[in-house]
């Protein structure tokens, strides 16, 4: 039971990371990103490549992949929302031009990697098993937490503390006051995609290594998921998301343990039907970056 | 010369047909996007109720599956509708995606269906079958477009609290598209599961619901034949490459991908886009329009309000107004900005509830469950202070779109071409006509309002709301960016609005305006009303200068009243 | 480019800016200069195109045609945060203040772009004490007085060399308008220089040394405010009056 528990929270740390990303961008801009679960995989398909090729240590493959990321989110800032800016419909646009940057990226990942799953070197990171009260942990999962927690915990603080967050803040509010005071909304728009995008590639290298593989399908349960986690979170409220990730993961073991487990998948749906139908705003939509 | 290609062509059927699922919500503008798990429980519950064996020796049996599943679909869309369409936007599209994995996580540890490993059932769905169907779909959106439901689509689509007030029924239609929308995906579900013989539950997965969108939203939902365009486009494509030798598994995937990024960022219509515009306008008919109620006669009440009052958290902005209204009387109300004016006939018309106090306005009363198109319905029509115009429709679209309350519903007559449908369209056509030679835009009609001039903007306002033959007409700041030649006009159209016995309620910036045109005023300040009565007394009483002209030059200004 | 002018020059100049938003054409060849340290109204109806022309002064629409002219340098084609950048400060129509972030962090944010130039926050607090006791406070909890002075804090914590100014007495009570009025003159008074939209006109006139009298988006009428104030024709664009 409190190994399952744990299991659980292991998996809700990356959903949470999954999911921080997401309501980031649409928290500060409203964009439902669709192809955050193509970033994702892409995470998982360039970490296992660079730590294939280069064997570069744990501490520096997630900056680089992380690095990868940011360049990707640029990108898809710059084809996928920004020319949409303006446009009546640029909300709905944007939901479909990001799902046709999603599947452009799948396409690639396809033509580089193929379509068998790939995964990392049997020794590439030192599976040690520690034992806590009875519950056995990798240290893949002791990394996964610690890492998400860092991430999460500095995204947290990116946002309520610095001039960039405060900047963000302003975007999401009301874009023409932001460019009132002298905030370059453009750039905003562009980081806040890159930041998304980071912790995206980083959440998909993370659970790569906790599979030690990685295919194409990848991201396309976590988008649900995703989706799960945003909206009991609240959408946009980042504390929401990461608590909401964790329950998440938590009630999913859960059920494994008192039901079975291919009914693990309907728990997340379930539990959003519910929280939208009874209450919109998500269970923990308090510390909100912007009123939807 | 089709040989062969069987398959293909009854690919690009089920494809155009799974499309017109998301067709239908997407004009009105609602994102649904639980069609996977409609289309699952469609194709389910079919190979429970459909029999195996032809029908009468010969018949197919989907033929009993086909309202089996648009029943199943349909059904299951209002269930769930009930509590979902509260949302709106981003939350209806993931709350019906959470419902379409709950279907297929259901499925998939049920019983009946066999689990993972799915159902098999023989192969029914021929090639012209499948194109049978598509066709008789093609064939209810084509007589969709121009009726009276349709027009109620695309006035939500556009703006929905227009639309409320101009008499649609917004929940109503917003639930009718929904349901619709189940309907063809279970329709798609069978069609599906008779064609391959076999499905599974991860056949109607959320990669499905993608396809559908991305077919719809390529094609285009502005003409009735979208979804097969864009099912033909997106079945052809990998067809062509082969024909061309490409084999590479990715390249498919990844030009489908750049076409559908190319079209949504260039081509925001879909590949429909290129038939919209050639749709030819039909000249002004002319002619009288019978059968409308009379107005009731001049003096007669029609609405009475007290101790109205509303605040927004701590700000009120509206306090113990008290107002009275007969019939053919023309009310201005002014006051400065902030002075609550907007905010007392949102309550008027029904669009904002009042926390205090009450009233009613032509039988209905104020703050009644049922929304602002109960108060439209009843002879209450008015423009807004932003005009909301439904920018991708016609001038005479949008005017259309006002005679919503006093017209019938047209589309299942015109689906049987009835004369009486035709009569009623022409009526409605005519009504709406009558309005822009009123306001004076009859040669504007097949114009889109973004081309308009702004104070044309604000004249086919008018005309749409006159187009629903109020008794009580409200009209918010209608002179707001008008040049003096246009004010003049404008305020000639409301009196003569008042000759044809229509009370006019307006606010309006425009003092001169307001005097020369009312005949009655009320002065709004900080939500109160601190002076009414006859304009020019009104507008003499010093308390009226100093609040609304921020006493500005005080003897010129009283000189000029 | 940005050759040095003698100081007698206008540090903002308006050169025949048209100002469309689609096919509606709100503001029509309106040309104006202010001087620096000067006080230079633009009054006028309701939709007359008072607050376009500070849109395209500020940079937040882009003029159809025409020149903006800050301190002798084009900025036409500047976006928005450059021009606050260089000192150009718009304090816009209904205060657009953020109210999910507290009055501190909009202070904040308004040195976001000048943070060289930047007062100290604690000189924002001396001019507005009212803020000082509320800093902490979410912004959307101030009155629509307070929000009023957060947003000119807002503007002058950037050490503007030109503020501009929107229609600050919106929707305010008359005893607010007065301290507004008095907040106006503390700034012309700290020499820097203010463009003041307002459907106030008498306000704003008495308060300015030029006045500029728009009308359907075109200037009808320019001179020194105090003979403004004394035309009855002013009084007839005003009320809309033929």
């Amino acid at each position: 039971m409190l190994q399952q528990l744990a299991n659980g929270v292991f998996a809700g740390s990356i959903y949470a990371l999954f999911a921080i990303g997401f309501t980031l961008v649409f928290g500060i801009l409203r964009h439902l990103n669709l192809a955050h679960a193509a970033i994702f995989t892409a995470g998982a398909f360039v970490g296992i490549e660079i730590a294939t090729r280069t064997g570069m240590p744990i501490w520096v493959l997630f900056p680089v992949v992380a690095a990868v990321g940011a360049l990707a989110g640029l990108l898809l800032e710059r084809v996928a929302f920004r020319p949409l800016a303006g446009r009546d419909d640029e909300h709905f646009a944007g939901l479909i031009s990001s799902v046709a940057f999603g599947g452009v990226l799948i396409a690639l990942i396809q033509a580089r990697y193929g379509t068998e799953p790939k995964s990392f070197k049997q020794d590439y990171f030192p599976n040690q098993l520690f034992e806590f009260g009875g519950i056995r942990v990798t240290l893949t999962q002791l990394v996964t937490l610690g890492l998400a927690l860092v991430l999460m915990l500095g995204l947290a603080w990116l946002v309520s503390a610095t001039p960039l967050g405060r900047a963000m803040r302003a975007v999401a509010e009301n874009p023409t006051a932001a460019k009132v005071v002298g905030v370059n909304v453009h750039s905003v728009t562009a980081g806040t995609y890159a930041l998304s995008s980071a912790l995206g590639t980083v959440a998909g290298a993370l659970l790569a290594l906790n599979l030690g593989q990685a295919d194409r399908g990848l991201g396309l349960s976590i988008e649900l998921i995703g989706f799960a986690v945003i909206i009991l979170g609240g959408l946009g409220s980042l504390w929401g998301a990461m608590a909401a990730g964790i329950v998440l993961g938590l009630a999913e073991a859960l059920t494994i343990h008192y039901f079975d487990s291919t009914w693990k998948g309907l728990v997340p749906f379930a539990l959003l039907f519910l929280v939208l139908v009874i209450r919109p705003r998500g269970l923990f939509g308090h510390v909100k970056v912007r009123e939807v | 010369m089709l040989v062969g290609y069987d398959t293909l062509i009854t690919n690009i059927a089920l494809a155009a047909i799974l499309a017109y699922s998301f067709h239908v919500v997407l004009m009105a503008g609602q994102l649904n996007l639980g069609q996977a798990g409609f289309a699952s429980l469609g194709a389910y519950v079919s190979t429970l109720i459909v029999p195996t064996e032809p029908l009468f020796g010969s018949l197919s049996p989907v033929l009993i599956g086909i309202p089996v599943g648009a029943f199943v679909g349909g059904a299951a869309a209002f269930l769930v509708g009930l509590p979902v369409l509260r949302l709106r936007g981003v939350f209806l599209a993931i709350g019906t995606i959470a419902f379409g994995e709950m279907v297929r996580v259901f499925m998939n540890n049920a019983e009946w269906t066999n689990g993972a490993l799915g159902v098999r059932v023989d192969k029914w769905v021929t090639v012209d079958f499948a194109w049978i169907i598509v066709a008789v779909l093609a064939y209810l959106f084509w007589r969709l477009g121009p009726s009276r439901i349709g027009r109620a689509f695309a006035a939500v689509r556009e703006d929905e609290l227009a639309a409320s007030s101009m008499g649609v029924n917004v929940v109503r239609t917003r639930m009718t598209s929904f349901v619709a929308s189940g309907a063809i995906a279970g329709v798609y579900g069978v069609m599906f599961l008779y064609f391959f013989g076999r499905i599974t539950p991860t056949t109607f997965d959320f990669s499905l619901t993608v396809d559908g969108l991305v077919t719809a939203v390529l094609g285009g939902y502005l003409v009735f034949f979208g979804p097969i365009l864009g099912a033909g486009f997106f079945t052809a494509v990998p067809e062509l490459q082969k024909a061309l030798g490409v084999e590479a598994g990715w390249v498919d995937p990844f030009i489908t991908a750049v076409i559908l990024l190319i079209v949504i960022l260039f081509l925001p219509g879909g590949l429909s886009t290129a038939f919209a515009r050639i749709r030819r306008g039909r000249p002004d008919p002319g002619g009288d329009i019978e059968g409308l109620e009379p107005l009731p006669d001049n003096g007669t009440p029609i609405a009475s309000i007290k101790g109205l009052g509303k605040s927004y958290g701590a700000v009120q902005a509206v306090r113990e107004v008290d107002l009275d209204l007969r019939s053919g009387e023309i009310l201005g109300v002014i006051g400065p900005n902030g002075a609550g004016k907007t905010t007392l006939v949102n309550m008027i018309s029904g669009l904002e509830t009042p926390t205090t106090g009450e009233g009613e306005v032509l039988g209905v009363r104020l703050g009644a469950t049922g929304g602002a198109h109960r108060f439209a319905q009843a002879g209450v029509s008015r423009t807004f202070q932003h005009s909301k115009l439904f920018d991708r429709l016609s001038v005479l679209d949008n005017v259309l779109v006002g005679t919503h309350a006093v017209s019938r519903s047209t589309y299942l007559r015109r689906l049987i071409w009835l004369p009486s449908a035709r009569r009623d369209e022409k009526r409605a056509r005519a009504l709406a006509w009558a309005q822009l030679r009123r306001v004076g835009l009859a040669d504007r009609a097949h114009a889109r309002p973004g081309s308009l001039s702004y104070g044309d903007q604000r004249r086919l306002e008018i005309a749409r709301a006159l187009a629903s033959h109020p008794t009580l007409l409200i009209l918010d700041e209608p002179a707001a960016g008008m040049n003096h030649v246009e004010a003049a006009e404008l305020a000639e159209l409301i009196r003569s609005l008042a000759d044809d016995r229509i009370t006019v309620l307006f606010i309006e910036h425009n003092v001169k305006m307001v005097l020369d045109t009312c005949t009655r005023l009320v002065v709004l300040n900080f939500g109160e009303v601190i002076a009414e009565g006859e304009p020019r007394a009104v507008a003499a009483d010093p308390k009226v200068v100093e609040a609304y002209l921020g006493g500005v030059l005080d003897e010129e200004a009283s000189e000029n009243v | 480019m940005s050759e040095s002018k003698p100081a007698t020059d206008p540090i903002l100049s308006v050169e025949n800016v048209d100002v469309s938003y689609g096919r509606v054409n709100a503001v029509r060849g309106v040309s104006f200069s202010v001087p620096e340290g000067g006080l230079v109204a633009l009054v006028g109806a309701n939709g007359a195109g008072k607050s376009s022309v500070l849109a395209a002064v500020s940079g937040l629409v882009r003029p159809a045609a025409g020149k903006v002219i800050l301190g002798g340098r084009d900025i036409t084609r500047w976006p928005a945060h450059r021009r606050v950048g260089a000192g150009l400060v718009l304090v816009p129509e209904g205060r657009q203040i953020l109210g999910t972030l507290t009055v501190a962090e909009n202070l904040r944010l308004g040195a976001h772009r000048r943070r060289r130039h930047a007062a100290p926050e604690s000189e924002m607090y001396e001019l507005f004490p009212v803020l000082a006791e509320r800093r902490a406070l979410p912004a959307s909890a101030l009155s629509g007085g307070e929000q009023q002075m957060l947003a000119i804090a807002r503007a002058m914590i950037a050490r503007p060399k030109v503020v501009l100014l929107d229609e600050p007495s919106m929707g305010l009570a008359p005893k607010m308008v007065d301290e507004i009025f008095t907040v106006i003159e503390k700034i012309r008074a700290s020499g820097v220089t203010v463009v003041l939209v307002e459907q106030n006109a008498r306000r704003a006139l008495s308060a300015a040394d030029t006045g500029h009298v728009l009308e359907t988006g075109e200037i009808a009428r320019s001179g020194p405010a105090s003979e403004l104030l004394k035309d009855p024709k002013v009084v007839q664009a005003y009320l809309g009056v033929e």
